[in-house]
């Protein structure tokens, strides 16, 4: 593997219970890659966060970045740079001190100081901005401040803790594309956290989802959706989780040892017949997704616009494609 | 049409009013006038225009209190601000320490102003209090402190000191305002505790501390009167007769209201004047700190 990050057997425990924030992770992030963590809010994404960039020590495992053994280094000895979540921009700095605040703490002289933060000022379109004050600034330039005192560090990784939830959903998707850009040039590499399963899986090369402060999963987007290794993955990941349901309904029939099944919405087929009753249909334009009860449970249709299929309406279904789980909820082959 | 909800608001603001224009604006005017005149309170009053200012002005005892005053003012309130800041930053946390320096910091500030004078007098005694045996400990002969200038004029900083609790509280409510992520950001640039409090905690702070500066300096001269009259008569040699001490001296002992109210507007107008500095430099100190 490349010289990226690398974090090893890594384990966090808060408090005198020694109740683990992150236990026994095992991940690593190459070059030019965005690992996307992802998780429900308490499932260890900010702690793994800042083991990397060093606010916190592990307890137990290591962390190598660009090559090199981090764990116990301080975070400005590491060539991580940080995105907080809200951006953390000092209030009463200017745009220039705000990028420039590490030189000026490390005592730099005013001349590489200026010519370094105009540097990246100009890449990300902040030169005319570097005497505002961030109250004074817009969501996505604040965004681009975050990034620009991040890239001041010419860092081997970025660490990013939910960079677009401060952005309305309008800035939002353009912000994503100047981070993606940004993210993977020059060979560095980006842990990208974020409690938003599809901004995961648009940003990350890959994702790890977390649960409970190990890792559940680790993959690219695609695998997590098609082959989902528990059913917490499978009910996580996707715009519409995946339906699990008993074994034995639907008259599916499963491989030995499987106990739940579970069914996307796109893998159900609406046929002639009467054993589902449609309980809601939401129309989202380019699509129309049913839902449907069938013997008491809750499964996902994706119908094409103007299937007619109205509420209250009963329908046969074929399913051409399901996942098998376990009584524990591991995937079975 | 007033609405309900204004006449509401006017019903309940009526006592305030009224007692503010009873007890604070009435006496302030009266007072005012008199110091146009000479009065000692049992003879009608006579019109003296601007002579009892002119009086006033030329006295030396004014100009020795101006000094007790400045003294006082130079020495506690910086203490008091910069103590009240130390000591928040200390007790911001949840540690059992942190727990112990907020109740033992406000509690001074909940006894009685005479109860602390009552206490301070005993910690000076050279007989029987702390600071004497202290002094003996160290090989030092304690000697009577409310005698000499600067041991009185000490006592009574170090008293209006551990009555810091009040700027303590702001400063601490202050404190929890800021963002802990602006700390874990600047611990990711590499900045220590030092260049932490330099460079996040003081400028952001420094609104409030200014405010309470000024504040600090019209409250501490007028509550440089209950320590000075109990703990030291202004004495020695008036070292510690501060403005309001000789506005009651003059006034009451003495009787002569006329001198009194004369003294007691010029302390009004440098409280006012000193309140005014000290929010311009506020407004200065802020223009600096959020534009560099």
């Amino acid at each position: 593997m490349s010289a990226g990050v690398a974090v090893h057997q890594l384990s966090f425990g808060y408090g005198k219970d020694g109740r683990s924030a992150v236990s026994e992770v095992d991940l690593s992030v190459a070059a030019g890659e965005v690992l996307a963590v992802v998780g429900p809010s308490g499932s260890g994404k900010s702690t793994l966060l800042r083991l990397v960039n060093g606010l916190l020590t592990p307890t137990a495992g290591s962390v190598h970045v660009g090559g090199r053994d981090v764990t116990r280094a301080s975070p400005e000895a590491r060539p991580v740079a940080m995105v907080f979540q809200g951006y953390a921009l000092f209030p009463h700095l200017d745009v220039a001190a705000n990028i420039g605040f590490g030189l000026a703490v490390r005592k730099a002289p005013r001349s590489e100081r200026r010519r370094r933060v105009l540097e990246v000022a100009d890449r990300l379109q902040l030169s005319d901005l570097l005497h505002r004050l961030p109250g004074e600034l817009s969501g996505g330039e604040r965004q681009r401040v975050a990034l620009a005192r991040a890239l001041l560090r010419d860092p081997v990784v970025f660490c990013l803790d939910e960079p677009l939830s401060a952005l309305d959903p309008v800035l939002r998707t353009a912000a994503r594309r100047d981070l993606e850009q940004l993210l993977r040039t020059d060979g560095r590499c980006a842990l990208y956290v974020t409690h938003d399963q599809s901004e995961a899986m648009t940003l990350g090369d890959r994702v790890a989802l977390l649960r409970d402060g190990r890792v559940e999963q680790v993959g690219t987007p695609r695998e997590l959706y098609d082959t989902p290794a528990t059913t917490f993955v499978a009910a996580f990941v996707g715009t519409h989780p995946m339906a699990l349901l008993p074994v034995g309904s639907l008259g599916l029939n499963a491989a030995a040892g499987v106990a739940t099944v579970g069914v996307r919405a796109e893998h159900v087929e609406l046929v002639p017949g009467t054993e589902a009753l449609v309980t809601a249909v939401d129309d989202l334009g380019h699509e129309q997704v049913a839902d449907l009860e069938v013997d008491g449970h809750r499964l996902l249709a994706r119908l094409a616009p103007g299937s007619g299929l109205r509420r209250g309406d009963r329908t046969g279904l074929r399913v051409s494609r399901h996942t098998g789980f376990d009584a524990a909820g591991q995937r079975v082959a | 049409m007033r609405s309900r909800y204004q006449r509401g608001a006017a019903l309940m603001g009526l006592p305030f009013v009224v007692g503010a224009l009873v007890l604070v604006v009435a006496p302030a005017v009266v007072t005012a006038g008199y110091a146009f005149t000479t009065y000692d309170g049992l003879s009608p009053a006579t019109f003296n225009g601007l002579g009892t200012f002119r009086d006033v002005l030329a006295d030396p005892e004014l100009h020795n209190s101006l000094r007790s005053t400045g003294w006082f003012l130079l020495l506690a309130v910086p203490l008091r601000i910069v103590g009240g800041l130390l000591l928040a930053l200390l007790a911001d946390g949840s540690s059992r320490l942190a727990g112990a320096t907020r109740v033992s910091v406000f509690a001074p500030s909940v006894i009685p102003d005479p109860a602390t004078a009552l206490i301070w007098l005993w910690v000076v005694n050279p007989l029987y209090g702390p600071l004497g045996a202290v002094l003996r400990l160290t090989g030092g002969t304690p000697g009577p402190v409310l005698i000499d200038t600067w041991g009185a004029r000490l006592t009574i900083v170090a008293l209006s000191v551990f009555a810091l609790g009040e700027g303590f509280l702001v400063t601490l409510a202050a404190r929890r305002e800021l963002p802990e992520s602006l700390y874990d950001a600047a611990r990711v640039e590499g900045a220590r505790p030092l260049a932490r409090f330099r460079r996040i905690t003081l400028p952001l702070l420094a609104p409030v501390l200014l405010l309470l500066t000024a504040r600090d300096v019209l409250v501490s001269m007028t509550n440089a009167l209950v320590p000075t009259l109990l703990l030291t008569r202004g004495g020695p040699l008036d070292a510690t007769k501060t403005l309001p001490l000789l506005v009651y001296e003059r006034g009451f002992r003495e009787g002569d209201l006329g001198e009194g109210a004369a003294l007691a507007v010029l302390t009004l107008l440098l409280g006012v004047a000193a309140f005014v500095v000290a929010l311009l430099a506020l407004r200065a100190v802020r223009r600096w700190s959020l534009r560099r």
